[in-house]
């Protein structure tokens, strides 16, 4: 059953430069305990997916402009502000990015948590301390009665995504939004993190969406995922289709930036330029400028998403008639 | 004489300071008794996790902080080194750092940036600096009326080519690259790769790729040393470490990586 629903999402920001489409029209679900990637360079729009998923998006200068988040047949922008933390970390959780800068400094891994445990569980006192402990063991944190007492600044980057972890699973969410959850760390941390978080969704049949720029990271995690391109969705497909059969000229381009040993002494493909800004995306296709094989077409007409092998979906006026 | 750098026993302690007069109350060792060699025209990986010591190494290599041991340039070592060759030696030994947002001046163009060496060397005149920085922004392929721009007008991947373009001024033999590409995108990050690539062959440099990033050190790379806790755990050439690691830290910092 399809937990999650964006359909046609678009979220806009409004600067001194112009208006900037961040997300354009933008679809995707995800099926109850599902993982999704959701794959993309700095700038694409994927945080800003996320975060308007759960109505983070600062307003002003931020708005949805259009679209629906259908979250178990409710649209969550049709929901009150004031009944929105009903769902807010209750029924959607999410990872942030950055855990030295999602932990408030001055108060203690403590407080974080028991004024989470106690919104979402309505429960006091000492059972919100031990749900607490519960928490932070369940997101693998040893000697979790002492950390407890510990401020952000005495633990390490680990330790502090995992308390990030522990409050997102606070209000027992069904859907985890985890933003980037490994980028600041080691290796190995990162293994062990997204260990953890792959061991809770399967106790709690948890669904999550993972958001990252990392190509390895999505391979090892997801079942599906979905890249994104200067705020549109340019390509869906399982992730082992995705990774070895890509369609789109920019995620194929993605796949053959990376370095690795077969391609010692050879250059790294290269597209030239970077990631237009959003007030300016260029017209048809939003990669036309640095694409390989762009035809006249793709500089007028902008490409949808069609599927062209059954469940893989590719936004390319080049790979549709490929196959036709 | 085909070693450009060998470190002996490298020792690096940062002090801890305490209790209510912030006075010295232990250390802790950073780079703990490290020895390595490289060659001319090697390119090295140094990899290892956060706090292992391969900045510290990096940084004491440059004498950009105090340390104890043995650092030998070409066959040389620094302790018994003139005031002239010292000089030398600073122009030809150069870093890029992680963090092209923080390592380059906000209030320096980059005309000033990319010539600051220039100038402390008092290499050249007005004229010659003012070629030779467009010589060098047409190395790291950026155009020449970038020079009169400030940091905050580039991107991530530009201001890299910045920093890369500083190193090359002194015309170095060897470069440290402090995780150079570790917060770029990933089709910026292979433009740089590329770039460093391409500079190597035609400068002739040794590169000390510090990364925790183990598939550029295997794309990269033709050796790699392994760091854990501030000493050397493991050291061999690509083909010996990644297939057939010795150490269990290797093998478990191999087990941990997501490649495709």
């Amino acid at each position: 059953m399809t937990l999650l629903s964006v359909e046609n999402l678009s979220v806009i920001f409004e600067t001194e430069q112009g208006i900037a489409r961040a997300v354009d029209g933008i679809n995707l679900f995800i099926e109850e305990s599902e993982t999704v990637g959701l794959v993309g360079e700095s700038g694409c729009g994927k945080t800003v997916t996320g975060l308007s998923i759960l109505r983070l998006i600062p307003n002003p200068p931020g708005r949805i402009e259009g679209g629906k988040i259908i979250f178990k047949d409710e649209n969550l922008l049709n929901i009150p502000t004031q009944k929105f933390s009903h769902y807010r970390g209750k029924k959607i959780g999410m990872i942030f990015q950055d855990p030295t800068v999602s932990l408030n400094p001055v108060l203690s891994i403590k407080e974080h948590l028991v004024e989470t445990v106690k919104l979402h569980k309505k429960v006091s006192g000492q059972s919100a301390i031990n749900e607490s402990v519960r928490l932070l063991e369940e997101a693998g944190i040893s000697d979790a009665q002492k950390k407890l007492n510990s401020y952000p600044f005495q633990l390490s980057g680990g330790e502090k995504q995992r308390v990030m972890i522990a409050l997102s699973l606070a209000g027992e969410p069904e859907l985890l939004i985890a933003d980037e959850p490994t980028t600041s760390l080691d290796v190995t941390i990162q293994a062990q993190i997204l260990n953890s978080i792959d061991r809770i969704q399967k106790a709690r049949g948890m669904a999550m969406l993972l958001i990252t720029h990392d190509l390895g990271v999505i391979s090892k995690r997801t079942k599906r995922s979905y890249v994104m391109y200067a705020g549109k969705i340019v390509e869906e497909a399982p992730t082992k289709e995705l990774l070895s059969n890509p369609n789109h000229p920019y995620t194929k381009a993605l796949i053959n930036a990376l370095p690795s040993r077969k391609r010692r002494g050879k250059k790294l493909e290269n597209i030239s330029g970077a990631v237009p800004a959003p007030i300016d995306f260029p017209k048809g296709c939003r990669f036309n400028p640095r694409c390989p094989i762009a035809i006249e077409k793709c500089k007028i007409e902008e490409p949808s998403l069609i599927e062209i092998t059954s469940n893989h979906k590719t936004a390319c006026h080049l790979c549709g008639s490929r196959n036709e | 004489m085909n070693n450009l750098l060998e470190v002996k026993n490298l020792c690096v302690t940062y002090p801890i300071f305490g209790g209510v007069l912030k006075k010295k109350i232990g250390e802790v060792r950073a780079v703990d008794k490290l020895s390595f060699e490289i060659k001319k025209g090697e390119a090295v990986g140094l990899v290892g996790e956060s706090g292992s010591g391969k900045t510290t190494t990096a940084l004491s290599c440059l004498g950009l902080i105090p340390m104890q041991g043995e650092i030998i340039w070409e066959g040389i070592s620094i302790e018994t080194m003139q005031i002239k060759m010292r000089k030398e030696l600073s122009r030809r030994m150069q870093i890029v750092f992680q963090d092209p947002y923080s390592s380059l001046d906000p209030r320096m163009n980059v005309y000033d940036i990319v010539t600051e060496g220039l100038r402390a060397h008092r290499i050249g005149g007005r004229e010659d600096r003012r070629k030779k920085a467009e010589e060098l922004l047409d190395k790291v392929r950026l155009t020449k009326d970038s020079l009169d721009k400030y940091p905050h007008e580039f991107s991530g991947g530009q201001r890299q080519r910045i920093a890369i373009a500083r190193a090359l001024a002194l015309e170095p033999k060897f470069i440290f690259l402090d995780e150079a590409v570790s917060s770029l995108d990933l089709l910026i990050q292979a433009q740089i790769l590329n770039l460093l690539y391409e500079l190597r062959a035609e400068l002739n440099l040794t590169y000390l790729f510090i990364t925790h990033d183990l598939s550029i050190v295997e794309y990269l790379c033709d050796r790699v040393i392994v760091m854990k806790g501030g000493k050397k755990e493991e050291e061999g050439n690509i083909e010996k470490i990644f297939d057939s690691p010795e150490t269990e830290y290797t093998a478990k910092l191999l087990e941990a990586r997501y490649a495709i």
